[in-house]
């Protein structure tokens, strides 16, 4: 069961982890979910008719990069909206998506690819015969592992290298960047162009798992990511328990779905609804420690 | 509140409308066997005959409002992103209500119809004012949530339970014919609504403009700090753009079922939500911009709809040209403060 | 290093329509202190910030030694050894004193680490030379504007700067007797720093300077050797009218025409001498039963704010009638009071009383709805809507009265606007941009809104603040005009001159207790700053 629990988190780490260094940087982005599309699209595209894993991974992570990348500049240099243009960026990988799809594949509908290479589950040596921790490194593909190096990776560079300060400074006051002579806007761009890489892991973990792409194959996982970064109260372990967390709701839900035949458009609700929940609970007692605080004077 | 500058603005809708064209241009040939038909049934779309105008117009009314929705949440400073669950759930609590009181004579039943609406999308846009402003919640996010588990939610119950046994679409009953609104131009589906909403037009502005609420409102979402030191309620202005946004979009929905769709379909409202916020931007999130920006909107999104239904095939090309829109109309202005507060 | 020279300086802003700089050439010598001076609007914070690469000019260039340099970005200003201590200074509040220091020049070990312990090591060093003490481990935000501009200052320093811009230093240490600043500043000219302060301070600006320049209307009027320059002749050239030469301000100031919006009955100013010291108050018409009390207020600052003095048993009175002035050096204690009086924070025990009911602890609201009124030292934060209308701003205490029931009494709202426009002499039409206006405009919309109600208890601080000579003026009479109609205000201000111009009397603070409470006729400029450090106890 862990082990399913673990597949299904993946990619909320990946993309959530991606997002931190964005709303570090004082950039809501809700363009994740766009992004991720973006990833699993190529990388299946690039996978499928190569037949090469790795080079549909980079292609997956290049393209959504470089879709971050070119939105971020965009939106900075011509002072448009960056949340706007992220909503943009939404719209376009789901009508791009779908048009490439048919150019390239002549459907607008599931890709299936005659004969998609399959992902290597890979079990780390030791770690996997600890009792507990088993089901975490057991019979995992590659991408679950780089998720979970990502995790104390992502809290060093934002806690202890100039660059995570310069994120925390870009989100907190821009112009005092500006003043010591560092160009905020370069550390907002590269700060979502991460998430565009994480992004592209993760979308590419999705279409890899499922060996073939169909459209809304992210169905809402960008989005809960952003509220994963917000429920883990914007620390990279604490994102890591939320997605775990989050990745266990789902996993009933589905066993619900096997068990009492719960009709699949209400399951699609689910996950969202038990965020809004966990985001009310989470708030009451955000208010709650705060009034604590202030009590204790 | 909008932008003193008059050339800046009409110049990003400008170059925004022109290069929608422009994509659209480019892309037809790759996407069309006969580019030069698509492109005359893009530009031409509303105009070739009655029935695509009149649909058209009866558009920009529903339009117009899920744009009021959120020029009234930005002006207050709030984000609503829940306009989809609120115009769906508007449209089913429409559907729902007049289905249960079959006794009621036409009129009385529509205005009965219209505040069930109403105060549906007020109730749920309105939870996430009041969990802003009890706990601080991120409206933003807390109204996507609802309302996207609202959504799946009313999808189920359209397709399942409350489903029309009779018909083949996945729907609800149809409401009776006393309570729907009487056809303007048929067989086109523009009905009486579009004049429902010229009028909130004028009442949006007579109430943002024109009273102290409204005052009161715009000076919270302006600066919270300058409208508490003036002695302003501000603690009130959490809820009340969000109630009154909700209760907008509620209405939108509700005049879709009484109108166009008489029941409510698995879908049929989609895309309400999010083009209500386009059309609050290319606005200016002002209420006397909404006509034009509703119908350049619209005419857009109609040509492209057109355009591809005569190149025989049914693509989310309208997704892109949105995207297309959107991000051009942000360009340039730097921001309101509700969004800046949200991003950059 | 070298001199700086900065040849025919251009400068237009289109949305105000202002020419800030008109072709002004300025030269800085190497290793001198210069003073640039000028009014508001003069263009000298302009021309620093194109020095300092904030600003870019339409016009013109900047040389070192005769060598034109790109300067387009504070990134490159900083490169050519160019940096500015801003009056606002741009901190990341969250952040530690260290981590502001630091920022954008962070030392790193050879993986990547931020080396914390060189930087201390370092910046220790640079505190120890200059005498700038600071805890380097408080968050930024529990500073206040003094420990603000020494990070500012330490930032520079520890980048690596040969020339430094201060601007309007002379906040930074009001009033000290002790002269910190001067030893600061020495100190950095032995080591080669060249000093350029913007201030419109005319005797720190001769008392520190080498040389001082005056700017007005955009242009470079003159530079002069301060050696044997008064401060006379240079108010003179700054404000370039045709003042008698050689008198005080003050005696200007009681020979011109009263305003002319003093009801008719009021009464006559008392007869002037070139020692008086207030032209306005009239001692007799001042109610003797208190409209605020401050009783054995205290204040004990809790574990989040720990920056914030505290203040111990103050009391005093204000009457209706009377102006007050609470002054003493700001960390003394103003900050908490205005606090404590805006209902911000509580006090720890003690009371506030007004007209005999407590008022401790109520929101603005509550006190606008008892007629008192409150201009914050914050002002453009929290008293202006930047991007709304100059109309909307100043219906902002009486908006219900224009409002019906959907319908905006336009008529009455140009009434009022331009009521105001004409009583407060503010150059703007109602319906421009907020935003648009000039510093000195949108102070006197803040302040006109407030005034024009008559309230019964007005609580100003720091009322000239961010107000050129003639702004400061208009202010001062206003105060005398509520006055002679019967209201209360209280002032609370760092600047001793506007106690002394303003006030009836005056309350002195030193280290959160007040020191002595003075009849303003009675005393003199020395002997409210000994009280202010401590000594004379009066209370």
């Amino acid at each position: 069961m862990l082990h399913s629990i673990v597949e299904i988190m993946t990619p909320f780490l990946l993309a959530g982890l991606g997002g931190l260094f964005t709303e570090g940087a004082g950039v809501l982005n809700i363009g994740l979910e766009g992004l991720m599309l973006i990833g699993a699209f190529s990388a299946a595209a690039v996978a499928g008719t190569s037949g090469n894993l790795l080079m549909g991974t980079v292609a997956g992570v290049g393209i959504s990069a470089a879709a971050a990348y070119l939105y971020a500049t965009a939106a900075l240099r011509l002072k448009a909206n960056i949340f706007i243009a992220a909503l943009a960026v939404n719209l376009l990988a789901i009508g791009g998506t779908q048009i490439a799809a048919h150019l390239l594949f002549g459907t607008k509908g599931v890709i299936e690819f005659t004969s998609f290479p399959s992902l290597p589950s890979i079990s780390i040596p030791l770690l996997s015969s600890i009792p507990v921790l088993k089901g975490f490194f057991t019979d995992h593909s590659l991408f679950v592992y780089i998720a979970f190096l990502l995790v104390p990776i992502s809290a060093w560079l934002l806690k202890a290298t100039p660059f995570g300060m310069y994120i925390k400074a870009a989100g907190l006051n821009s112009t005092a960047l500006f003043t010591r002579g560092i160009a905020e806007q370069r550390i907002k761009v590269l700060a979502i162009t991460i998430s565009g890489i994480t992004c592209g892991l993760a979308g590419a973990s999705l279409s890899f798992n499922l060996g073939a792409y169909v459209p809304n194959i992210t169905s809402g996982r960008g989005w809960i990511a952003l509220v994963a970064i917000f429920l883990g109260y914007k620390r990279p372990y604490g994102i890591f328990l939320v997605a775990l967390l989050f990745a266990a709701a789902e996993l009933a839900a589905q066993s619900a779905q096997g068990i009492a035949g719960a009709p699949s458009s209400l399951l699609l609700a689910f996950p969202f609804f038990i965020t809004f929940i966990g985001m009310i609970i989470f708030s009451a007692l955000h208010a709650l420690l705060l009034r604590l605080q202030e009590k204790n004077r | 509140m909008h932008d003193t500058r008059p050339a800046s603005t009409f110049l990003s809708i400008g170059v925004a409308i022109a290069a929608a064209i422009l994509a659209m241009i480019v892309a037809l040939p790759l996407l069309s066997n006969s580019p030069v038909q698509t492109l005359y049934s893009f530009l031409m779309g509303p105009f070739r005959n009655w029935f695509y105008m009149g649909n058209f117009l009866n558009r920009v009314g529903l339009y117009i409002i899920a744009g009021l929705a959120m020029i009234i949440a930005f002006q207050g400073g709030m984000f609503n992103l829940g306009g989809e669950g609120q115009v769906y759930a508007g449209a089913l609590s429409t559907t729902m209500f007049l289905l249960s009181v079959p006794k009621l004579i036409g009129p009385v039943g529509v205005i009965g119809a219209v505040c069930v609406a109403a105060g549906t999308g007020a109730l749920i846009a309105g939870l996430s004012g009041l969990l802003k402003m009890k706990w601080n919640t991120d409206e933003l996010i807390s109204s996507f949530l609802l309302s996207s588990s609202l959504v799946y939610t009313i999808d189920y119950l359209v397709s399942g339970p409350l489903r029309n046994s009779e018909s083949f679409l996945l729907s609800s009953s149809e409401i009776a014919s006393k309570f729907r609104l009487p056809q303007l131009l048929p067989p086109s589906h523009l009905n009486l609504s579009l004049l429902a909403a010229l009028l909130l037009i004028g009442l949006g502005y007579k109430y943002l403009f024109h009273t102290s609420s409204g005052y009161e409102l715009r000076m919270t979402g302006l600066n919270r700090e300058f409208a508490r030191y003036g002695g302003i309620p501000i603690q009130r202005y959490y809820f009340i753009p969000m109630a009154l946004s909700g209760g907008l979009y509620g209405i939108a929905g509700c005049l879709y079922v009484l109108g166009t769709s008489f029941a409510t379909m698995q879908g049929s409202t989609s895309g309400m939500g999010w083009n209500g916020i386009a059309i609050a931007l290319i606005a200016r999130i002002h209420p006397l911009l909404l006509l034009p920006a509703a119908i350049i909107f619209t005419y857009l999104e109609f040509g492209a709809e057109n355009a591809m239904i005569y190149a025989d095939f049914s693509f989310e090309f309208g997704a892109v040209l949105q995207a297309i829109v959107l991000f051009l109309v942000t360009a340039r202005f730097s921001g309101f403060r509700v969004l800046r507060k949200k991003g950059i | 290093m070298g001199n700086i020279d900065l040849v025919d300086i251009t400068k237009y802003f289109p949305e105000n329509g202002v020419i800030a700089n008109s072709t002004v050439n300025l030269r800085i010598e190497e290793g001198e202190i210069h003073a640039i001076v000028g009014e508001n609007g003069s263009g000298k914070s302009t021309l620093m910030h194109i020095l300092s690469g904030l600003i870019r000019p339409d016009k013109g260039s900047i040389r070192m030694n005769g060598k034109a340099l790109r300067i387009n970005s504070p990134h490159e200003a900083l490169e050519q050894g160019i940096g500015m201590v801003h009056q606002h200074v741009q901190l990341v509040r969250e952040f530690t004193v260290l981590e502001n220091i630091i920022l954008g020049r962070e030392p790193r070990t050879w993986w990547g680490r931020i080396d914390s312990p060189q930087a201390r090591s370092r910046i220790q060093a640079l505190i120890q030379e200059y005498n700038l003490q600071i805890d380097l481990d408080r968050p930024a935000y529990e500073l206040s504007t003094e420990g603000e501009q020494k990070i500012a200052l330490l930032a520079l320093l520890y980048a690596g700067v040969n020339y430094i811009i201060l601007d309007e230093p002379t906040t930074l240490f009001e009033e000290d007797e002790t002269d910190l600043l001067h030893r600061v500043l020495e100190k950095l000219r032995s080591h080669n720093y060249t000093l350029i302060l913007i201030t419109h301070k005319l005797r720190e600006a001769l008392h520190y300077a080498d040389r001082v320049s005056v700017m007005r209307g955009g242009r470079r009027i003159t530079t002069l050797s301060t050696q044997e320059l008064s401060q006379g002749e240079l108010s003179n050239l700054m404000v370039g009218s045709d003042s008698i030469p050689g008198q005080s301000l003050k005696l200007q100031k009681a020979q011109r025409t009263p305003p002319k919006n003093l009801p008719p009955t009021a009464p006559p100013t008392a007869p002037q001498t070139a020692t008086s010291t207030t032209a306005h108050t009239t001692p007799g018409h001042v109610n003797p039963s208190p409209i605020l009390q401050l009783q054995d207020l205290t204040y004990r600052p809790g574990a989040d704010n720990a920056a914030l003095p505290a203040l111990h048993k103050v009391n005093f009175e204000v009457h209706p009638g009377e102006a007050l002035a609470v002054t003493g050096i700001r960390e003394n204690g103003l900050e908490t009071l205005e606090q404590l009086l805006s209902g911000f924070l509580l006090p720890s025990s003690g009371g506030i009383l007004y007209k005999e009911a407590s008022i401790a602890g109520l929101p603005i609201r509550e006190l606008r709805s008892r007629h008192i009124a409150y201009i914050p030292t914050e002002r453009l934060l929290r008293g202006a809507s930047l991007d709304s209308s100059v109309a909307e701003n100043m219906i902002l205490l009486n908006y219900r009265d224009f409002h019906g029931w959907g319908r905006l009494k336009k008529e009455e709202i140009e009434h009022f606007t331009g009521n105001l426009k004409q009583l407060f002499n503010i150059k703007a039409s109602p319906k421009d941009r907020l935003s648009g206006l000039s510093g000195g405009n949108i102070q006197r919309v803040i302040i006109s809104r407030e005034i024009i109600n008559s309230p019964e208890l007005l609580i100003f601080s720091e009322p000239s603040w961010g107000l050129d000579i003639a702004g400061r003026e208009f202010v001062f009479d206003k105060i005398a005009e509520l006055t002679s109609r019967g209201s209360a205000v209280l002032i609370i201000t760092s600047d001793i001159e506007e106690a002394l111009e303003c006030a009836d009397r005056i309350v002195v603070m030193y280290r959160g207790s007040v020191n002595g409470i003075v009849q303003t006729d009675q005393v003199d400029k020395a002997e409210i700053g000994r009280l202010m450090l401590g000594v004379n106890s009066y209370a």
